[in-house]
């Protein structure tokens, strides 16, 4: 019986008395709602947020808020067709909006604006700013070759980067940002991709590659950019032994030089503390030392 | 035949070399001979070779009759001959052949490790070595437990129930070994693996139908083994409730030959998890049926309410909702309007405010919007602060438990504990580890030494809040909390970092974590093979007060340069043929141990851009100094093929042993053995295992 207080004390040091860790309500999370504003109250909390820096927010369920409050607000049409409608609509388009379906969201703020609601001013103020949106997303992306899916690239970024200097200081430069680093990732990836057919196309592409980590270093898409970067390279130590198979022709320092090009960037983001892009940063980094150990065993 | 001989020399690089080598101090007629052999084999004339081998012997044994010493070349002869045979089953019979003769140690360790090499041998020593260690490791884990001096047995002077615990620890841990006895090994799959490419070279060897048995014997286990792990991981994974990956894992094991019986059940277990979250998920993105309508009296306010939320003016939203209830007292959208108000001081920038009304929303639980509120302010992306509190929390209670508890709970632990539960009741509570003294100091001893709990959580939480708001008056604070926790984690350079992020950093603590890094960086640089270059550079030249960089300096001092090649002074001795003129042409008497007419130091010889430089001892007095002398390209080339040869010779004949075990030790089959691990000191003997000698662990794992 002595024992006892001395077990209590041990049990409650060892935190076996405490209290358990906290956890979302789930239940409360997957419940079907009752009240429009949990919806609206959500997607209004999220409107300013930073989408060029920060991951969209999620719900407690880890569900993309966006793309649920669009749902829920579908449905809320589907199942009381008529009840609220403006406010839907209004709301139905800022989701859009932040989604990045531009045209769509034009069409719903157009909507709102025609009627004779309260929101119809801030709807007619939204839909114009949208609108040069939607008209800059619409420019095509990709031509017959390469010169003229690079050159319509150019021309859409030109008019994305006149967005984001008219959109400066606004909570709708991030968007803009965002679309602008979409497009240079999509350049650089086509010229990634036509290396070979490109003059010193390596060195274009690694130059592309660097451009994006430099230009967009405040990013949440940065590690993903150095992921590529180290593809680059990583491919070009691929070619390097392919090309020089032959165990005379093989230059154990010239694949070295390539490879730990390669390992260097993926182990920046392996080594990259809440990139989310750190678990596949790490798998990429085995995979390629597991290659280079291999290519060099095969040479030594 | 000059042509004959050089091909000689390219197909067989380094017994050519020697052959030649040792043929050119002979006489012309066996120089003569040596080329015969030479051509012989290139021909490809097996039985022309073996009338050389005896020809060989002849000669020497009609030398040895006239007192001269063997030619020395008969060894080198018959391993030749041996790579001439055309079976499996011939070459070994002709290898085995050349050891017998007791050959020079170069010969001696080609034809060993062509023996060694082959596959079917490699497999039959793998399990060989396999069933030693699984019995080993019965008996070890059988009389571990009762170590002599471990701290239970310490402790049964006080209690005699705690040498039952030994003895129940011991009885569980062997029937739980016993159990696994049987599980395949990463050895089995190895051998699995040389059986098969042994087959696939030579299917008529004489051992073809011993091999096919272990074949299918082992492919049997091999396949329950799979199938037993893709079941277990999708498992794991149901039991996590991570269905996409059970899916995969079970849909796998079902598609596996004999597997699908036991991977069924628990894939249409994931089938019906999967239905109740897209039920779950859908549900969640449709109103309630029965979504309340506002009385008509508070109609307008509650329209008012919801323009202001979406158009997400901060000051209309407050107004609108202050507004709400103010007039609408005990109205069922009230958590609705402390919700908006709440957003609507977010974002305005009155955050204490805002958390004061979303905490009002939160308890009514009611109502959908406060049960909603209440997930929000429990999910860690809400309040960063507290998320990184509760990592450290977290990490405290398990470091806790560790200390008292220990580290492992796992089935053997299990069925210990059960055990003696089972056999003494409460005071078995005694031995269960609570009391052992000895053990807890070592975990706590442990603990501070090295964390062993993960601090990812914090870190991740950290990191993510400084990303966020790095604005924020606590973002001092979270810089500590970061060094603090990437310190215990062992990342020196992180927890560096952001200790001198902070306003105020002690310059002491700054080279502690200096010294530390710097440690840990030079244990770095010699872990892959030959020490690396660039971290010791690194150490030098970004933390040159530390400790570690006096070490990395002297270790770059040692570095040879990049194509320099140093035969040291005992290589020299070791191969004194090389201060020949076919080498490097030195005076011998530069090894006589007389300096007065010079003398090699240590550091010998370093061959570099084409010249010799001696390091030699100064004469008289003390002291060293370094002779450089210039070699025309063609003494040069001949110096450093004599060089690489002796050395490739040298890292051929040397031993391979453990450089931690003693000369004698292969012929002691027990160990005695202390240890300071969880439960304390302890002190056993056991049975040696054998060392793993596959060369490609990871291929098998």
């Amino acid at each position: 019986m002595r024992r006892s207080p001395f077990l209590l004390i041990l049990l409650l040091a060892a935190g076996l008395g405490g209290p358990p860790a906290r956890a979302g309500d789930a239940t409360g999370a997957f419940a079907p709602y009752e009240d429009l504003l949990e919806v609206l109250g959500d997607l209004t909390w999220h409107l300013r947020d930073d989408l060029y820096r920060f991951p969209p927010a999620k719900d407690p369920t880890g569900h993309d808020l966006y793309r649920l409050a669009l749902s829920r607000l579908e449905n809320w049409e589907k199942r009381y067709p008529g009840r609220l409608r403006d406010v839907v609509g209004y709301a139905r388009a800022e989701a859009l909006e932040r989604l990045g379906e531009y045209a769509k969201a034009a069409d719903g703020y157009a909507q709102v604006a025609a009627e004779g609601s309260p929101l119809a001013d801030a709807a007619r103020a939204a839909r114009e700013r949208v609108a040069a949106f939607a008209d800059a997303a619409a420019l095509p992306e990709d031509g017959a070759d390469v010169d003229a899916t690079l050159a319509a690239l150019r021309r859409k970024l030109d008019a994305w980067g006149h967005l984001v200097e008219r959109s400066a200081g606004t909570p709708y430069e991030t968007a803009a940002l965002v679309e602008e680093e979409r497009l240079e990732r999509l350049a650089a990836a086509v010229v990634v991709r036509n290396r070979r057919e490109l003059q010193e196309g390596n060195l274009t592409a690694e130059r592309a590659l660097r451009f994006l980590v430099q230009k967009h270093a405040d990013s949440r898409n940065l590690p993903d950019h150095i992921l590529r970067l180290g593809d680059l390279y990583a491919d070009v130590a691929r070619d390097y032994a392919e090309a020089h198979a032959r165990p005379l022709a093989f230059e154990e320092d010239e694949f070295v030089q390539r490879a730990d090009r390669a390992l260097e960037m993926y182990r920046k983001v392996a080594t990259w503390d809440g990139a989310p892009q750190k678990p596949e940063a790490q798998g990429r980094f085995a995979a390629f030392d597991a290659y280079k150990t291999s290519v060099l065993a095969r040479y030594r | 035949m000059r042509a004959l001989l050089l091909l000689a020399l390219l197909v067989l690089p380094a017994r050519a070399a020697d052959l030649i080598g040792e043929a050119a101090s002979a006489d012309t007629a066996i120089e003569e001979r040596v080329r015969l052999v030479l051509a012989h084999r290139l021909e490809g004339k097996a039985e022309v070779l073996s009338a050389d081998v005896t020809a060989f012997e002849a000669l020497d044994e009609e030398r040895e009759a006239k007192g001269l010493a063997p030619m020395g070349l008969t060894d080198d002869v018959r391993y030749l001959a041996a790579g001439l045979a055309f079976t499996r089953d011939a070459q070994r019979d002709a290898l085995r052949a050349v050891l017998d003769a007791h050959p020079d140690p170069v010969v001696r360790k080609c034809a060993e490790h062509q023996l060694e090499a082959d596959d079917a041998e490699r497999a039959d020593r793998l399990l060989e070595d396999d069933r030693h260690n699984r019995r080993a490791g019965v008996v070890n884990d059988f009389v571990r437990p009762l170590g002599v001096f471990s701290g239970t047995a310490f402790l049964a002077v006080l209690n005699p129930f705690l040498l039952a615990g030994s003895a129940v620890d011991s009885v569980a841990t062997t029937a739980v070994n016993l159990w696994h006895y049987g599980r395949l090994s990463r050895q089995e799959r190895e051998a699995l693996v040389h059986y098969r490419t042994v087959l696939e070279r030579e299917p008529r060897t004489s051992d073809a139908p011993e091999i096919a048995r272990a074949i299918r014997r082992l492919g049997t286990k091999r396949a329950a083994a799979l199938c037993e792990e893709t079941v277990a991981a999708g498992k794991r994974a149901l039991e996590a409730d991570d269905l996409d990956h059970a899916a995969f894992y079970l849909a796998d094991a079902h598609d596996l030959d004999g597997c699908a019986r036991k991977s069924d059940r628990l894939l249409a277990r994931t089938d019906e998890a999967r239905a109740r979250r897209a039920a779950r998920d859908e549900a969640q993105r449709w109103p309630a049926d029965d979504a309340p309508f506002p009385r008509l009296a508070e109609l307008e306010d509650y329209r008012a309410l919801l323009v202001a939320t979406a158009a997400g003016r901060p000051s209309s939203m407050i107004s609108a909702a202050s507004g709400f209830l103010e007039r609408h007292d005990g109205s069922r959208f009230e958590s609705s309007a402390r919700y908006v108000l709440a957003i609507g001081r977010e974002l305005a920038g009155h955050h204490e405010a805002a958390r004061d009304a979303l905490a009002d929303a939160a308890r009514d639980h009611r109502s959908a919007v406060g049960r909603h509120v209440a997930s929000l302010l429990a999910s860690p992306d809400f309040n960063r602060l507290a998320a990184i509190d509760e990592a450290e929390r977290r990490h405290r209670r398990d470091t806790l438990r560790y200390v008292f508890l220990g580290g492992r709970m796992d089935g053997r632990t299990a069925v210990y504990s059960a055990a003696q539960l089972g056999a003494t009741g409460v005071q078995a509570a005694e031995s269960l580890g609570i009391f052992n003294v000895l053990g807890v100091l070592t975990r706590g001893w442990q603990a501070w030494r090295h964390d062993p709990v993960s601090n990812q959580a914090i870190i991740d939480r950290g990191e993510e809040f400084l990303a966020r708001e790095p604005d924020s008056p606590e973002t001092a604070g979270v810089h500590a909390r970061l060094a603090d926790a990437y310190e215990r984690a062992g990342n020196y350079g992180r927890a560096l970092m952001h200790y001198r992020a902070m306003p105020d950093p002690s310059p002491k603590r700054i080279a502690a974590l200096e010294d530390k890094l710097a440690d840990r960086m030079l244990e770095d640089a010699g872990r892959s093979g030959g020490p690396d270059r660039t971290l010791l550079e690194a150490i030098v030249h970004h933390l040159g007060e530390t400790k570690a960089a006096d070490k990395a300096r002297k270790r770059l001092r040692d570095l040879p340069g990049t194509g320099e090649t140093v035969l040291s002074r005992d290589v020299l001795e070791a191969n004194p043929s090389l201060l020949g003129p076919d080498g490097l042409d030195l005076d011998p008497r530069l090894l006589d141990g007389d300096r007065t007419d010079g003398e090699l130091a240590d550091a010998g010889v370093t061959l570099a851009a084409g010249e010799m430089r001696l390091t030699l001892y100064n004469s008289p007095g003390p002291g060293q100094h370094v002779e450089t002398r210039p070699l025309s390209a063609e003494a040069y080339a001949r110096a450093h093929a004599a060089a690489e040869e002796a050395l490739y010779a040298r890292l051929l004949t040397a031993e391979r042993r453990d450089g931690d075990s003693g000369r004698y030790e292969r012929y002691i089959p027990f160990f005695v053995q202390g240890t300071v691990g969880d439960d304390g000191v302890s002190v056993y003997p056991g049975v040696k295992m054998r060392r793993d000698r596959s060369e490609d662990r990871e291929l098998y794992e």
